[in-house]
């Protein structure tokens, strides 16, 4: 029982370090179940800006500030191959409402859709003290997001990827006492088009009681090395968010989170927009 | 317990640069600011391929989301305060933001007229000039052939609140 709450927990998203939003986390099985279907909505609101390196305190929106909201509805699917391997995708639609002092803009767009190939490599076949069960994945994100270097709209309402390839390989390792669990979840990605590098590294814990119910809390960071865009380096990017859930058995293989994401608690934050965001998601799964 | 020490240990350093308690809010250009006057204008950006200097005014500096306005003067290096047409090239603005390597929305550049709608030589009305996000922007500024091939930029420094 336990299990299910750290595979739901584990499936919350994140918005990306600018612009667009897409999973920071892969559609991974990481429980007893077969497959899994979920069905995920945030809504977030862009509070602030941070610089380049070097370049200055993050600047907080104000009333006279560009207005920002992003609300991202995505589809998650994992899938056993065989009793180890699995495979995975996410498929987002990203609509952003952006309102300027003369302009309004609303605009839905498909996101960055992602598929993920999983592996269990440390199988838990019998409870230890300290060996965690351990997953190793690889990931394509495939640009099919609306890049902002082709936006058509004046506020870039219209951007909902970040419109390069990224091959992502990485690693998960939950750990579960009693009723407390923990995870870190490892990624190191390649974008094909720049050749930037992309890091995220993800801790997290919660605590299970009631057999029903679980609260967590996460702190993940993603980091962008600098790309070659139009004859210039562009800045390096890091953001770093803060995450809350409480998670709810809704019966024996379907469960409610209800998330909270804040990337203006913890630092230092470069060259990205700084966003909080409440999600809800609806999760069932099937058995083996 | 180690996840948790790790946790202490991260946040500890993390908070440090936490934007919650390090940030600062939009510093606005106050509003109803004098234009600078057209006798103020200096070699500001050279355009060495045609021995070309340029300048601009803002007729309206963008402010917040706000769209802003302005006027560029060109005029040959060797003859200052003569406002020259361009011959067989033609201007162009672009708004950059290096850090994040995009741009913002295109910037509409019309010749400019006096108030019996003559055309003004070597002076270009831009309007539409906004910033989609805060931050370090360029302005480019651009020499290009009538088909729109670029020649030559000049990038001034810009930041965007």
């Amino acid at each position: 029982m336990l299990f299910l709450f750290i595979s739901f927990y584990l499936h919350s998203s994140h918005a990306a370090p600018c612009c667009a939003g897409s999973s920071a986390l892969p559609s991974l099985i990481t429980g007893d179940e077969s497959k899994f279907i979920s069905l995920s909505v945030s809504t977030g609101t862009v509070v602030g800006d941070a610089a380049g390196a070097g370049k200055g305190l993050p600047v907080f929106r104000d009333s006279e500030s560009n207005q920002e909201y992003r609300r991202n509805i995505s589809i998650n699917f994992a899938s056993l191959i065989s009793d180890r391997w699995q495979w995975g995708t996410s498929i987002p639609v990203i609509q952003n409402k952006i309102t300027s002092i003369s302009r309004q803009e609303t605009n839905t767009q498909l996101g960055d859709v992602s598929f993920t190939i999983g592996y269990e490599t440390i199988p838990e076949w019998e409870y230890s003290e300290w060996k965690p069960r351990v997953y190793t994945f690889a990931q394509w994100v495939v640009p099919t997001g609306r890049e902002m270097a082709h936006s058509q709209s004046a506020l870039a309402s219209d951007v909902s990827g970040l419109g390069f390839h990224q091959i992502h390989l990485g690693a998960v390792a939950i750990k579960r006492w009693s009723n407390w669990d923990t995870n870190l979840v490892l990624k190191l990605g390649k974008e094909l088009s720049y050749a930037s590098t992309l890091l995220s590294a993800s801790l997290g814990g919660g605590y299970s009681f009631a057999d029903l119910w679980r609260v967590g809390m996460s702190l993940d960071t993603q980091y962008q090395s600098p790309m070659k865009v139009m004859d210039a380096f562009t800045s390096q990017k890091l953001v770093w968010n803060t995450g809350a859930t409480v998670t709810y058995l809704v019966g024996a293989n379907s469960s409610l989170i209800l998330g909270y994401s804040d990337q203006t608690l913890f630092g230092p934050a470069i060259n990205t927009t700084l966003a909080r965001t409440a999600n809800l998601a609806f999760q069932q799964r099937f058995e083996r | 317990m180690n996840s948790i020490i790790s946790v202490c240990l991260l946040s500890a350093a993390a908070c440090g640069y936490s934007p919650i308690f390090n940030h600062t809010d939009p510093v606005r250009i106050p509003e109803g600011v004098a234009i600078e006057n057209e006798n103020a204008l200096t070699c500001k950006m050279e355009f060495q391929s045609h021995t070309i200097c340029a300048d601009f005014i803002w007729l309206k500096e963008p402010r917040g989301s706000d769209e802003g306005s302005m006027k560029i003067y060109f005029w040959h290096k060797d003859q200052p305060g003569v406002f020259t047409a361009l011959e067989n090239i033609q201007p162009g603005v672009k708004l950059w933001m290096p850090d994040m390597g995009h741009g913002s929305q295109k910037v509409k550049l019309s010749e400019s007229k006096d108030a019996n709608g003559q055309t003004l030589p070597g002076v270009y009305d831009a309007t539409e000039v906004m910033f989609v996000m805060g931050g370090n922007w360029e302005i480019q500024f651009q020499l290009k052939d009538l088909s729109g091939n670029i020649l030559e930029v000049q990038k001034l420094p810009y930041h965007a609140h």
